[in-house]
């Protein structure tokens, strides 16, 4: 009869113990669906040098903006952004887009020192978000790290994303060294 | 005799269920199920504004900055006041990240960018460009977490110290991330 109680007894604690420990891991499921998760992101950077010459002459039209490659360093995770080297297919959804690049005016042509230039992310056909930057003479102010981040909507079934640049500055071209892009998918 | 092995062979079983039970919970499937809820969980706004801000010298003061424009926002955490210059946080921690071009003017200018949290402002930082004709722009960007243990007002907020310079803010964006 005593053995029996003790089977019993520790079929209702193991029972006990079962009912108990299959909690813990819902309540960690549960506790997990409460974070924030960033469901895809992607980021690459590049070094190869670019460079980008200004107007032809002081009366030229602006010249058009030209995409930056990102190239190195892949890291993605999902399916919501596809990378063409230049050009990034964003299906629908809110991204959060990131750069940061080393910009370096090293021209030495007379009577030209200093460079203005455009950044832009291009989302679709348009160009959004332009910002000017510039670079000082090669005596004084030649290098620059410029960074900038923007949330972009993308409504469509997709859209190409791209980081454009532009210079502003007759004759005078400007060279983009070490870049890098982030884009996380936010919701 | 009979009955302890019964006993074990009972608590075999039940410690079996446990791992049964505990398999099935951590199935990549409910993993994943349980992950798709939390888009529900995500806070975040991000606006933009081109609409020139002109900041004259020699000013102690900050002025806050306004993002009109290309609102975008989800969830409740975040939520602008009428001019989109002032954002009430609800509790908890946020990534804070501001992008923007400044002009300056003959003679160099100096501006400072900060974060305004509450009363206090934190996170002072400060740029310059001189006055040559082509070296006049600056893209200026911050980036900082910060946290609110109640409903809080935050602005990114500058201001010119040069003497006699004006500095003209055009394109700019805030994005405000709720972590």
């Amino acid at each position: 009869m005593k053995f029996k109680f003790s089977a019993l007894a520790f079929s209702l604690a193991s029972l006990a113990i079962a009912n108990f420990a299959t909690d813990l891991p819902a309540k960690t499921a549960q506790l997990l669906s409460k974070d924030p998760v960033i469901k895809s992101f992607f980021s690459a950077s590049d070094s190869a040098a670019q460079i980008f010459t200004g107007p032809s002459t002081s009366t030229s039209p602006l010249p058009s903006f030209i995409r930056l490659t990102f190239t190195q360093d892949l890291h993605h995770r999902g399916h919501a952004i596809k990378s063409n080297g230049d050009q990034f297919r964003l299906k629908e959804g809110t991204y959060r887009v990131s750069f940061t690049g080393t910009l370096n005016n090293n021209n030495n042509v007379p009577g030209v020192n200093n460079i203005t230039y455009d950044m832009a992310l291009q989302l679709g056909s348009k160009f959004i978000f332009i910002n000017t930057d510039s670079e000082g003479t090669p005596l004084n102010n030649t290098t620059n790290i410029t960074s900038f981040t923007r949330i972009v909507k993308v409504d469509d079934e997709h859209k190409d994303l791209s980081i454009v640049i532009r210079n502003r500055t007759f004759n005078g071209p400007i060279t983009v060294t070490t870049r890098t892009i982030a884009i996380e998918k936010l919701k | 005799m009979k009955c302890k092995f019964l006993a074990i062979a009972l608590s075999i079983l039940a410690l079996s269920s446990i791992e049964a039970k505990n398999a099935k919970a951590l199935t990549p499937k409910k993993s994943k199920f349980l992950l798709g809820k939390d888009k529900a969980q995500i806070s975040f706004f991000g606006a933009e504004d081109t609409s020139p801000i002109t900041f004259v010298g020699a000013t102690t003061t900050f002025t806050p900055i306004t993002f009109t424009q290309d609102q975008l926002s989800h969830g409740n955490a975040i939520t602008p006041n009428g001019a989109s210059s002032q954002f009430l946080l609800q509790e908890g921690t946020y990534k804070i990240s501001f992008t923007g071009t400044f002009q300056s003017s003959f003679p160099p200018s100096f501006w400072d960018i900060a974060l305004q949290v509450g009363k206090n402002t934190i996170f002072i930082n400060s740029d310059s460009k001189n006055f040559l004709p082509l070296d006049s722009f600056a893209i200026s960007f911050v980036d900082k977490v910060i946290e609110v243990d109640k409903p809080t007002h935050l602005s990114i907020v500058a201001r010119n110290t040069a003497t006699g310079a004006s500095v003209v803010l055009t394109t700019r964006s805030i994005i405000i991330q709720k972590l």
